[in-house]
């Protein structure tokens, strides 16, 4: 398409010679002739500068592939960087969290270590290097002999025969929980003491304790900080651990 | 390669086969200029015109790029019937009345448009004078000076009287005739 002469045609600046050249072009060429026929209606509404429509509709087009070649800028790169940013933060997130989770846990899981002591010295323990296991004890001494011994295993299962027959005995409750703590069962240490009414026991502050610590092994800082703050509060014999500890545990979220 | 200088056929590979953006707007760009006059020719307002180009190269992008690697014979031809129809397409939604062209029979409305100048060249003066005769005076006489005489629209008009207007359609109806005639007499 010769956009020149068509141009100087408008402008009506070709020969006739050549005029009719193109007029003959525009007769077998129905694109061309209705083209040119807009072009002066165009004109006759007093427009001229056919190179600044030309430069207007060009610029126009380079918009449009200026666009277009930045969507598939976008389909093509972007997502490889967007991947490889979110893979990163995922990544560096699940990272730093996973970090975090696992001091916290081997700080509470140090600081249950560090406190967790099993009770001693037991009424009616049956003690001695010499004392033996006899049929015909019943199932509280059995217990105490098995927990003197340290084989808290032996001495859950009998401080669970015991208490179907002494369901209220907060003592042998207490015993129990500690053995299971030392059998690395704080749940179900937590249960027998949180279950059982120790108000008015004796045992009240030990079992406060114990609870604590059950809630401390089992991460749940929730409903361990309480039971420490109680003991701290006022003149007993875990105060000062109690004291201590919730020191340790200021921050934490676990 | 500056590939301002391809062929219109090679531009349509570069963009069809590499997705090449630039050499679809570098092949469209040689006939924006027409699309303009065409679009202002329907719609009469420089603006839509105006529009009406930019929305054209979208839907030539897009039909070139979902015909993979199939392209037109001749890409003018084929981007006038999709200007058209799609000048049509608008101006039907503003409830104006036009003939549409069917893209897959684009060909043979091209065909309609043969051209008439080999024909008039190719005969003998006899054959001529004998298809000439069965015009009407009118028409006649403009495809005698438009064909014959090499005159421009313009001095047809000057040496007839007739309004540039009627000129046009003299020579397009006489060519027509003149083709028919020149078809059936061989």
């Amino acid at each position: 398409m010769k956009k020149e002469e068509l141009k100087k045609y408008l402008e009506q600046t070709l020969s006739d010679k050549e005029r009719n050249a193109l007029e003959q072009e525009m007769q077998d060429n129905p694109f061309l002739n209705e083209a040119t026929e807009g072009l002066e209606a165009w004109t006759q509404q007093g427009n001229a500068d056919f190179d600044a429509l030309e430069n207007e509709l060009n610029k126009n087009i380079d918009d449009k592939i200026d666009s277009k070649n930045l969507e598939i800028k976008k389909v093509v790169r972007m997502p490889i960087f967007r991947i490889i940013a979110v893979a990163a933060g995922i990544i560096g997130i699940l990272f730093l969290t996973v970090t975090y989770l696992h001091q916290q846990r081997m700080e509470t899981e140090a600081l249950f270590e560090a406190n967790f002591k099993v009770l001693t010295q037991i009424d009616g323990a049956v003690r001695g290097e010499d004392a033996e296991i006899e049929s015909n004890m019943n199932e509280e001494k059995k217990a105490v002999y098995y927990y003197e011994r340290e084989n808290y295993k032996e001495a859950i299962v009998h401080y669970e025969k015991a208490l179907q027959s002494q369901p209220d005995n907060n003592q042998m409750q207490l015993y129990l929980a500690v053995a299971y703590l030392a059998n690395y069962q704080a749940t179900d240490a937590i249960q027998i003491l949180s279950e059982n009414d120790f108000s008015n026991s004796q045992y009240k502050q030990d079992r406060n304790w114990y609870l604590a610590l059950a809630y401390l092994k089992n991460k749940d800082l929730k409903n361990a900080k309480p039971l420490f703050e109680q003991l701290s509060a006022f003149d007993n014999y875990y105060q000062n651990s109690s004291k201590k500890l919730l020191k340790s545990l200021e921050g934490k979220v676990l | 390669m500056e590939i301002n200088y391809l062929d219109d056929e090679s531009l349509i590979d570069l963009y069809q086969k590499h997705k090449d953006n630039d050499a679809i707007g570098i092949l469209y760009k040689r006939y924006s200029m027409l699309v303009f006059g065409l679009a202002f020719k329907y719609f009469k307002q420089e603006d839509v015109a105006k529009d009406m180009v930019t929305e054209i190269f979208m839907k030539v992008m897009d039909k070139l790029s979902q015909a993979k690697t199939q392209k037109p014979e001749s890409f003018a031809k084929w981007l006038y019937i999709v200007s058209r129809n799609e000048i049509i397409s608008v101006l039907r939604k503003k409830k104006i009345q036009v003939d549409t062209v069917d893209e897959i029979n684009s060909e043979k409305f091209m065909e309609s448009e043969e051209e008439i100048r080999p024909i008039i060249k190719d005969i003998d003066e006899k054959q001529l004078d004998a298809a000439m005769s069965n015009l009407n005076e009118e028409q006649n006489k403009c495809i005698h000076l438009f064909y014959l005489q090499e005159k421009s629209y313009q001095e047809v008009a000057s040496l007839t009287g007739y309004d540039i207007k009627k000129v046009k359609s003299y020579i397009q109806n006489g060519k027509r005739n003149l083709k028919m005639f020149l078809t059936k007499k061989n």
